[in-house]
């Protein structure tokens, strides 16, 4: 917001500009149109600007001229009067509490202040002032000044004076802008201060910014913020988070330090900033963001990968033109000082007076879901919110790499406010997704012109999405290797295209269309075929390589609508051969073996008589889902008493938009065993079970370049599958790289036998990248870097004897025993483990978890087995959502091993389960 | 009896000062009943403009209203156009009787001086000041005098003068029927079905010719003289398909409706005709379209900034941020602001309302405001994957989580998803048919994108017609997709735009000016046009309507409007639309009663037609068959359905096929048809021509009511609801109403009906709960006397906003 000092200084500040119009304050602007009106037409002596010597030609005519700020004042009394109405209007606006105001920037606004680094901050000492009005009226006029000299910036050409203009027009290509791009940046070894990430390569399209003012030709990208030098100066900033909108003079609540927000919830607070220099300091401009980044180290090459996948501006909370109505529609007067004395807003002249503290309010209410331009693969899972996870150990020159995790509590932080929170969430120390609100003030080197980064601070946020469609790992594997297979294809088909044209090379023939693209389609259309729309998307999809758009997952359960509910069956199968001697027949002699062979009853083959059969597990994989589980400390400032009026009717809403099927935790798993005895053996009883145990299986996967396919349990838990997949990549990014040096080195011969037959176009230049565009070739580079960690935890689930539903209460929890006692009615030391009253252990075991087998048809007996999935209270480990994101992934799989009597065998069955946050 | 006053304006004295340090540059406008325009030269910087000019006025009687506007003409392209009074004067009270020959004393012709004092408009701007004017009855002269004096061909008025009702109009009768004429006998049906619009003579024979019918038909003129003698120098007579005459200037390539007389000097013509071309100029200069990308949208929702840039109006800009509407935040400057440049080219920002300069462009201030809920409700299925933004589009979240989208095409910011056709973007409230939202989706296409380079194009003003078809003919589509940069030959002036909007707007008028013979006037008005079947008289005509679809495709392309309004047919056919009954009141009226009249009376024993139909083709009758072998084909009862669909078809559309068929290819060309089929007919009218400023007050001024009073209650909530409602949806209400959004030039005073002036009309008609229904051809909408205002808004919306047809009864 801007404001102006109350004493008429040297430098022209300016008095604040009221903006009132909403829809309701309409009726205020008129009256005020009226009064502009009525009031004498002559009296424009605007704002007394003792500090400008009039030149001798405008004497007479006082109009006001001034370099840097727009004038479009009023007089200092009329704001006053402002005020007065003001405070008629803020009573009623501030009783709306849950309203909310969305701004949206003009054109102007966004280019000048947020797609570009402004840095118009035209110092007002230096006298440049543009012409006065004076001259302008004596200019003779070609056009009549009327309102339609609406110039369009784009078709400015022939401005006199300007060559650059021609250039910048036609410059002025609309190359479709991708927001955030993925940085690779270089760790450069030496801890130097002020460690200079620069960015290794700018692999993506180069950006082509867009022209904004004619003068301002040197417009600096928004997206070089994160890469101007930091400098350390005088200036303080301290953020601080509060519980509910800060209303003016009054102290607001803060916020706790382990505070979890989900999506849809809003996030309150202020800046202070303070110059505790004795000069004042000039800024650029002050940004106040809600930022979201993914960091991937990779130590031995010594790079760190950084995807920015959010970022939201608070335009009233950054500096700006004007004073744009806060998001709360709370009204503040800007100048007026708060509680803590500081001053509401900045200065109109961006400058920062001795130690003064200035205090900018912001909010941020975290979306549903990311843009759907975030990743370029148009993966629809990597564009939903993901999870805190981890810390960035690497920032500010490894600031919070000493933060441990207190062993007793579950997680650590530095102890103050805004500090991450790292839990032991199984992200490994090269690997997190943070969350921060973030102030920056830019300034500008008075010597160089350069732009650097005066002061910048960081809130870390603790950020637990809510599970939105689309990340159920139902049909991950179908959707998973169909994404494979159809990369793999078009690679190899992009090798294919190299391979003839390298052959043509030899035999010096002309290069055309047809070999680049392998169908003539792209080039030209032969009109006569007339495709259908499917066929047209078919190919369109090809030629844009992203056909994931049509993305089974996401098509198929987008939303929890009861209709697709039941996916078909998709079941985790494993099975168990078995064979045992036939012990209990009567004459188990040497010989009977010899003498079964002519049997009845049972036609036995082999010499021996053995039983052998197989057992067939399977599983459905589970709808409901775990909850997400996080220390206990979070938990409690956590829960739904403790959250504020918006957070829990924005909870409501979102639990209401969930059918009930999916509401209810994951509680157990049915396991169906189903026992197929072999013709040859006698009929007998299958092998009992002995012992039922499961695991949690923790995946997490990383790659340093956008992941360009989805990723599924299956894959990344099967050993060879995953090192198939990864050398056959590696294979590909040797195939890419010696490709590309003989294509460098024919580059000249190559050109010239392509543009040979095309003599009616002009002269096309063939390149590298019309054969392995950049795309495939980081999709080849991202899967050949793939690292994949799977970690077991044993003691996440209560051992199986443990969950047992007591019809008495009498049961002894047991403290997590050493070896799991297996449970078989004929093991009898199971029995002494038990403790006599009520119903042995051992039946009940039976009863409740592994039942019985049941002869549904001769030799073949069907068997259920319920695993129960009870978390364990006291375990330290953070269990956080499932994660799909463009740089990493998080998968879950419950590991049920069940064994056999009498080491007939045991099975081990991986069933992938989703974590998700749905209680609190 | 009419006669003619001569009025000479002397003077003005102490106009008011609206600027301090300017005085203006006065000139007077005078017009009798709203036609006849004249204007004064303007005198220079002075508040006492002495012009001593005089005018003759013909045709005048006791109660005509001579009005005499001054305007400042330094700021008449202005809003306001530097209005500085308006004086009424009716004649009757000055002279007295005109028809008694009292002469003076002296001999003289009778004269008096009057002064009168400056009145306010109703834009209640300050006025002050006299007028000083000198009125004088002229001698009643030879009855040659009475003649209509000639007056422009382009001004929409034409009285009902004599000359022209012999040509169309039938007996009176017509006027007052609702639904069916009761005119004609079956055999007048047949004849006009059978023998189509064949020439005025026989029509004359047939049809009872209004009392007044002249005795024409019995001599044989030449085209260069009639009844009342040799018409001037370089005019020639004509007559129309639907046997109107009207006369062809060949010095000025225009055409009138009236006949030019012989003492009116060509300079005063010429005067005249550049008068009303100015006021044509600035109704033109006022057309805007919705969605922010044009670039001389009125509406910039000017938020944020100081409160002397005046906002609009108060109600639109609450509109807009209602909707979340687009902020056009392009180019156009708040009023009052202007951009220069330094010599070193460096840009800064005058603001001519506190005359200062700065170096910050005023729009970064600009930024619009919409209130939400703080929970909004979450929809259930998250939109996945729409693809990509169209080239030049970004996406960005604000702070409260909502999505916004920058164009750096058109330079605007908006909540509206390019992607998503209107009905399913969340983001914003909707209603059924979002014209806007259209215009953003098609103009967002990429087949719709603006090249890189120049298409440089140099016209003479005077030859406009042929140089542009040189220029535009030479070119291919590629090339014209570029920047359009016009260059009128001997005027320095860069096209910031304005040059570019000029040359439309003159080539849009030579174009459809019949004097070609491409285009002619439809048949209930006289500024809606059709193709001309008989273009084929001028044998380059297929290269000059591919030329014509060019130019209306350019427009659309570059965003320029055309000052031309096609029959409703017309849009139907370029959207590749059936056409249908209805749309045959616009081609020709006479044929729609005749076959309305056979559809509601049983024509078994009394018509014998068949599946064919006469065609004229420059003289000789040519038969021609609606079905195959249809010649031998009863029209009975039983198929007379099908034989008025067939001859619909081809009395519309097959009669005009190939010169329609070149104009889409034209139009074609620039604008691919899958995309224009976005629009509906009467959208297209709007997307091609742009909507007027419509001025309430005035429409509400020149309305009729039958069965109704301005006090009824029914009728203050139809204006309540009209003037709630944005000009896009007012324009559609004038569409439903009269078939076409176009107004004339001096207003809603001026409306035509197919039966010559008729002025806007409410008839208390039809069921509560009926819909309300129009006639296009009367300017009549039946309004049923609903209970409620909520209710007859939701039925007025509903009727206007249908899309199929208009709604007839």
């Amino acid at each position: 917001m801007t404001f102006t000092f109350s004493t008429s200084s040297r430098k022209n500040g300016r008095p604040p500009l009221k903006s009132v119009s909403t829809e309701d304050n309409i009726h205020l602007l008129r009256k005020r149109r009226q009064q502009q009106l009525s009031s004498n037409s002559t009296d424009n002596s605007l704002h007394p600007n003792s500090g400008q010597t009039p030149r001798a030609s405008d004497s007479q005519d006082d109009d006001i001229r001034s370099a840097s700020t727009t004038n479009l004042d009023r007089l200092r009394q009329e704001r006053e009067e402002n005020s007065l109405e003001m405070d008629c209007t803020q009573s009623r606006l501030s009783h709306r509490a849950n309203m909310l105001v969305d701004v949206l920037p003009s054109f102007e606004m966004y280019n000048a202040l947020h797609r570009h680094i402004p840095q118009g901050n035209v110092d007002p000492d230096r006298h440049d002032f543009p012409p006065s009005y004076q001259e302008v009226r004596t200019q003779r006029m070609t056009i009549l000044p009327s309102n339609d000299n609406s110039v369009e910036r784009s078709q400015l050409t022939a401005v006199p004076g300007s060559e650059n203009a021609c250039n910048n027009a036609t410059a002025h290509s609309l190359t479709n802008l991708h927001p955030l791009q993925t940085q690779h940046l270089t760790i450069n070894s030496t801890r130097s201060g002020g460690q200079s990430l620069h960015s290794s390569s700018d692999t993506n399209i180069s950006q082509i910014p867009f022209e904004d003012d004619l003068n301002d030709s040197d417009n600096i990208f928004i997206d070089k913020l994160y890469t101007l030098p930091k400098l350390s100066t005088p200036i303080e900033i301290d953020i601080r988070i509060t519980k509910t909108a800060s209303i003016p003079h009054e102290r607001p609540e803060e916020q706790s330090i382990l505070k979890e927000y989900t999506s849809g919830d809003i996030i309150h607070g202020y800046c202070l900033i303070e110059n505790r220099s004795s000069q004042p300091l000039k800024f650029e401009m002050f940004y106040v963001t809600l930022e979201a980044y993914i960091s991937v180290i990779d130590r031995q090459k010594g790079k760190r990968t950084l995807k920015r996948f959010l970022r939201m501006v608070d335009l009233s909370a950054s500096w700006s033109y004007t004073n744009i109505t806060p998001s709360t529609g709370i009204n503040i007067v800007p100048g007026e000082r708060d509680f803590d004395d500081a001053i509401i807003g900045l200065s109109n002249s961006r400058e920062l007076k001795p130690n003064t503290k200035y205090k900018k309010f912001f909010m941020f209410k975290l979306p549903t879901q990311l843009l759907d331009v975030t990743c370029k693969q148009e993966q629809f899972s990597h564009c939903l919110l993901p999870p805190s996870f981890g810390i960035d150990k690497y920032k500010n020159n490894c600031k919070y790499s000493g933060i441990k995790v207190n062993s007793v509590l579950g997680c650590g932080h530095l102890g103050t406010k805004g500090s991450p929170i790292l839990t032991l969430d199984m992200a490994d120390d090269n690997l997190s997704i943070n969350y921060t609100i973030d102030a920056k003030i830019v300034g500008k080197d008075k010597r160089t012109s350069k732009l650097n980064i005066m002061k910048e601070k960081e809130y870390n946020l603790r950020v637990m999405p809510f599970p939105f469609a689309g990340v159920t790992n139902q049909q991950n594997e179908k959707t998973c290797l169909r994404q494979l297979k159809n990369l793999e294809s078009l690679i190899e088909d992009r090798f294919e295209a190299l391979n003839k044209i390298f052959k043509k090379l030899e035999l010096n023939e002309a290069i055309s269309n047809v070999d680049i693209h392998d169908t003539d389609i792209s080039g030209t259309l032969d009109g006569n075929e007339d495709l259908d729309s499917d066929e047209i998307l078919r190919r369109k999809l090809d030629q844009l390589h992203i056909n994931n758009r049509i993305d089974d997952t996401a098509s198929q359960s987008p939303s929890y609508d009861s209709k697709n509910m039941a996916p078909k069956e998709n079941l985790v199968e494993t099975e168990l051969r078995y064979k045992f001697k036939n012990k209990n027949k009567s004459n188990s002699s040497l010989f009977s073996h010899f003498l079964s062979s002519s049997e009845t009853g049972s036609s036995s083959t082999g010499p021996h008589v053995y039983n052998s059969g197989l057992i067939v597990l399977s599983v459905k994989k589970p709808q409901s889902t775990l909850p997400y589980w996080s220390p206990s400390l979070l938990r409690k400032t956590n829960k739904f008493e403790a959250k504020s009026e918006q957070e829990k009717e924005n909870w409501q809403r979102l639990m209401g938009m969930l059918p009930e099927g999916v509401k209810t935790p994951l509680t157990k798993l049915d396991v169906h065993l189903t026992c197929i005895q072999s013709n040859n053996s006698a009929g007998h009883k299958p092998p009992e079970i002995s012992s039922v145990t499961t695991e949690f299986v923790v995946i997490t996967a990383k790659s340093d370049n956008s992941i360009p396919i989805k990723f599924c349990t299956e894959l990344l838990m099967n050993e060879n599958r995953l090192n198939k997949l990864k050398t056959k990549f590696l294979t590909y990014q040797k195939k890419v790289h010696e490709y590309r040096k003989k294509f460098e080195e024919n580059h000249a011969k190559l050109n010239e036998l392509y543009n040979r037959n095309r003599d009616h176009f002009t002269p096309k230049e063939l390149l590298f990248t019309n054969f392995i565009s950049d795309q495939i070739n980081n999709d080849i580079d991202s899967l050949a870097g793939l690292k994949v960690n799977i970690i077991d935890l044993h003691d996440i689930f209560k051992k199986q004897i443990h969950t047992f539903e007591e019809e008495n209460e009498d049961i002894i929890s047991k403290k997590g025993s050493s070896n799991p006692p297996s449970a078989s009615s004929s093991n009898n030391n199971f029995l002494q483990a038990t403790f006599s009253n009520g119903a042995s252990t051992a039946t009940k075991f039976t009863q409740q978890i592994v039942h019985e087998w049941e002869k549904v048809k001769p030799l073949q007996y069907k068997r259920d087995v319920t695993v129960n999935l009870k978390l364990n209270p006291n375990i330290k480990e953070t269990l956080v959502p499932n994660l799909e994101t463009c740089l990493c992934c998080r998968f879950y799989c419950v590991r049920v091993n069940i064994k056999f009597d009498n080491h007939l065998g045991s099975m081990k069955v991986d069933i992938p389960v989703d974590v998700k946050k749905l209680q609190i | 009896m009419p006669s003619s006053i001569s009025v000479k304006l002397v003077a003005a004295e102490s106009l008011y000062k609206r600027d301090v340090f300017r005085s203006p540059d006065p000139f007077a406008v005078l017009t009798i009943d709203g036609y006849q325009t004249k204007s004064t030269s303007a005198a220079k910087k002075t508040l006492n403009p002495y012009w001593n000019e005089t005018f003759k006025f013909d045709d005048i009687n006791e109660n005509s209203i001579l009005t005499i506007q001054v305007f400042d003409q330094k700021k008449f392209k202005k809003k306001d156009q530097g209005f500085l009074g308006v004086v009424n004067v009716r004649v009757g009270d000055v002279l007295g009787h005109l028809d008694e020959d009292t002469a003076t004393s002296s001999g003289r012709p009778r004269e008096e001086t009057i002064t009168r004092d400056l009145k306010k408009s109703n834009d209640g701007m300050a006025v002050s000041g006299r007028l000083i004017v000198v009125l004088s009855k002229l001698p009643s002269s030879s009855p040659h005098s009475q003649a209509p004096s000639g007056h422009t061909a382009s001004s929409s008025t034409n009285t009902s003068s004599t000359t022209r009702t012999n040509g169309h109009s039938t007996s009176s009768t017509r006027n007052h029927s609702t639904s069916h004429p009761s005119r004609g006998t079956a055999q007048a049906v047949e004849s006009t079905l059978q023998s189509g619009t064949t020439a005025a003579t026989n029509t004359a024979t047939t049809s009872h010719r209004s009392t007044n019918s002249t005795s024409s038909a019995t001599r044989q003129y030449s085209s260069f003289e009639d009844q009342y003698g040799r018409l001037p120098p370089g005019w020639e007579r004509r007559t129309d398909n639907f046997g109107r005459t009207y006369y062809v200037d060949h010095n000025t390539r225009t055409t009138t409706w009236k006949r030019p007389t012989l003492d009116q000097t060509e300079a005063e013509r010429g005067n005249q005709l550049n008068a009303n071309t100015e006021l044509e100029r600035r109704q033109h200069r006022g057309r805007t379209l919705p969605g922010g990308s044009s670039d001389n949208s009125s509406v910039t929702v000017q938020v944020g900034g100081g409160s002397n840039i005046p906002p609009v109006n108060g109600a639109a800009a609450a509109a807009f941020a209602a909707t979340g509407g687009t902020t056009s935040g392009l180019g156009e400057l708040p009023s009052g602001w202007e951009q220069r440049f330094t010599p070193e080219g460096r840009a800064y920002f005058v603001d001519h309302n506190t005359r200062t300069t700065t170096w910050v462009d005023p729009r970064r201030q600009q930024y619009i405001r919409t209130y939400g809920p703080t929970n909004t409700t979450i929809q259930q299925q998250p939109v996945s994957q729409l693809g990509p933004l169209p080239s030049g589009w970004e996406m960005r979240l604000t702070n409260t989580a909502r999505v916004y989208f920058v164009d750096h095409n058109t330079k605007t910011t908006t909540w509206d998803d390019p992607r998503l056709p209107s009905s399913l973007d969340q983001n914003v409230p909707q209603y059924k048919r979002d014209f806007r939202r259209k215009v953003i989706y098609f103009r967002s296409q990429p087949a719709l994108r603006i090249l890189p380079g120049q298409c440089h194009i140099k016209v003479r003003r005077k030859n406009i017609f042929e140089d542009a078809y040189q220029e535009i003919m030479r070119q291919t589509p590629e090339d014209l997709k570029k920047r359009l940069m016009i260059k009128f030959d001997g005027e320095e002036g860069l096209d910031y735009g304005g040059v570019s909007r000029e040359f439309f707007f003159l080539l849009s008028h030579e174009m459809f000016n019949p004097f070609y013979c491409l285009f002619e006037y439809s048949a209930y008005d006289n500024y809606t046009i059709q193709i001309n079947p008989n273009s084929g008289i001028n044998p380059e005509h297929l290269n000059y309507f591919k030329f014509i679809g060019r130019v209306v495709g350019l427009g659309v392309f570059h965003r320029r409007f055309l000052d031309a309004f096609f029959v409703g047919a017309l849009y139907k056919m370029m959207l590749r639309k059936k056409v249908v009954l209805q749309d045959m009141e616009g081609v020709d009226a006479e044929v729609y009663n005749s076959l309305n009249w056979m559809l509601e009376n049983s024509i078994d024993g009394v018509l014998d037609l068949t599946f064919s139909a006469d065609d004229e083709r420059f003289g000789e009758v040519v038969t021609v068959d609606l079905k195959p072998d249809g010649r031998n084909i009863e029209v009975t009862d039983g198929n007379k359905k099908e034989y008025v669909e067939l001859y619909t078809q081809w009395r519309i559309v097959d009669r005009v096929q190939e010169q329609f068929k070149a104009f889409m290819d034209g139009f074609n060309e620039l604008i691919p048809e899958d995309l224009v089929t976005v629009f509906d007919e009467r959208e297209l009218e709007l997307l091609i021509g742009g909507i007027a400023e419509i001025d309430i007050e005035d429409w509400k001024k020149h309305t009729d009511y039958r069965g109704y009073q301005e006090s009824d209650e029914v009728i203050q909530w139809f204006w309540k609801c009209v003037s709630e409602w944005d000009n896009e949806q007012r324009a559609r209400l004038l569409q439903f109403t009269t078939g076409t959004s176009r107004i004339p030039v001096n207003g809603f005073k001026d409306l035509q009906g197919s039966d010559g002036p008729r002025r806007f009309t409410i008839e208390k008609a039809g069921e509560v709960q009926q819909l309300p229904k129009s006639h296009t051809c009367f300017n009549r909408v039946d309004l049923p006397q609903y209970v409620d205002y909520d209710s007859m808004k939701q039925k007025l919306t509903l009727a206007v906003e249908e899309t199929i047809g208009f709604g007839q009864e």
